[in-house]
């Protein structure tokens, strides 16, 4: 991480399109977006419905946790706690230091999740329950946000019409 | 006859755009002229109101080619109307608020729809590494057989789902700081996965599409070890047809309104 963020021109992840490809992408595109007209008449969805489902819902279920204690799982535990910690935070003062983009995000996130900067660690994870409940809920507040053009649909409803 | 209903222009550009698609064969369209705004349509089969997977493609591939020819508003996918004089009278002249002024809002600008992804590992590895509650679970449940701790399981994935979700507030403004002020508005949309950090979308006028890119791009260098990013664009403005949107930070001067 730290060697990282001391080499700013490291390989990007970026992957560009110049437009959506196949049904899955298309859907994620498309849906929900565009004008809604008074008049049109019903029509029935084909085989669209279900697929729509999965292609563009995501909902934080069980299997969701599941698959992230899985992962975790397969993590080399020994070396997250005692080497990443320290490097992450050099890597922290690099960025800010830098005056990079990044300043900032990793001190609000901190800020979020332990309720309140200043503290070290240990203090901190006492309370990161109840800070990662409050961000949650303002999380949702910023998605309904993001669908009020839309319908419905939002993402924990699941709701759809037509 | 039915109208499958793809998007509005105005009438000369829609004209153009209908014969270019037409004689590239991929698929059949025709106009519906208003007076200052056109629809394109494609009939269907009486009593076959049915759509399917063509139907999606073609209303993406339609509103991309036609997208060349001029501003478009992309209708809502799956919207069929009852006949050509319906669609005149009723959206193209009525009620509908004055959609050619809206296309000359939208002229000269498109959608770029950016979705960042954490890297699981790098994003598992960094949660652990703040919070040692966490950690010692983790370290505790991968001692046991996973029968043992299926509901310990359980809560700790909801516990990373959590720190998920705070990530992503701080790490979606943090995108959104740096991209909005190059886009004439945004849009922010529902997560796309469970490791979203975002999924945005940005109106960006077409001489600012190269620097834009280029702020994708140095975001995505800088985050490199974190995240993925998928930039899909130029687009049709779907996000921002309905005019229900959130002004850019840098919209000072825009003409949106």
């Amino acid at each position: 991480m730290a060697v990282a963020a001391l080499q700013p021109q490291s390989m990007s992840q970026l992957q560009r399109h110049p437009g959506p490809s196949g049904l899955a992408e298309v859907l994620d595109v498309i849906l929900d977006k565009g004008i809604v007209i008074d008049v049109y008449l019903r029509v029935a969805l084909v085989g669209i419905e279900l697929l729509t489902v999965d292609a563009r819902i995501v909902i934080a279920s069980v299997d969701t946790y599941l698959r992230f204690a899985e992962a975790v799982n397969r993590l080399d535990l020994t070396q997250v706690g005692k080497q990443e910690t320290l490097p992450e935070m050099v890597g922290d003062m690099t960025q800010s230091g830098a005056g990079g983009k990044t300043k900032g995000i990793l001190e609000g996130a901190k800020e979020a999740l332990f309720g309140g900067g200043g503290e070290d660690e240990d203090d901190g994870q006492e309370q990161s329950s109840g800070g990662a409940r409050g961000g949650g809920s303002g999380s949702s507040t910023q998605r309904s946000r993001a669908s009020g053009g839309g319908s419905g649909g939002r993402s924990r409803s699941g709701s759809r019409s037509r | 006859m039915a109208l499958y209903v793809y998007g509005i222009m105005r009438p000369g550009e829609a004209r153009r755009a209908a014969e270019a698609i037409n004689r590239e064969a991929r698929h059949r369209v025709q106009v519906v002229e208003g007076e200052r705004a056109s629809a394109l349509v494609s009939p269907m089969a009486a009593g076959d109101l049915r759509l399917r997977r063509e139907t999606v493609m073609a209303h993406a591939d339609v509103l991309q080619a036609a997208f060349a020819h001029g501003p478009v508003l992309p209708l809502r996918f799956g919207i069929v109307v009852a006949d050509a004089d319906s669609l005149a009278r009723e959206v193209l002249e009525g009620p509908f608020q004055q959609p050619s002024e809206r296309l000359d809002t939208l002229d000269g600008k498109a959608e770029m729809q950016l979705k960042a992804t954490y890297c699981e590992e790098p994003l598992l590895r960094s949660i652990l590494a703040h919070d040692s509650a966490l950690r010692r679970d983790a370290q505790r449940i991968q001692k046991l057989p996973p029968a043992a701790t299926h509901f310990e399981r359980i809560r700790l994935g909801e516990a990373i789902a959590a720190a998920v979700e705070v990530r992503q507030l701080a790490d979606r403004a943090a995108l959104l700081r740096a991209l909005a002020p190059l886009a004439v508005a945004h849009a922010v949309g529902r997560p796309h996965h469970e490791r979203a950090v975002a999924n945005l979308s940005f109106l960006v006028r077409r001489e600012s599409l190269a620097r834009f890119d280029r702020a994708v791009e140095a975001l995505s260098r800088e985050r490199a070890d974190e995240m993925e990013f998928k930039l899909i664009g130029p687009l049709p403005p779907y996000s921002f047809a309905d005019g229900n949107v959130v002004l850019g930070s840098g919209a000072a001067g825009a003409s949106w309104g």
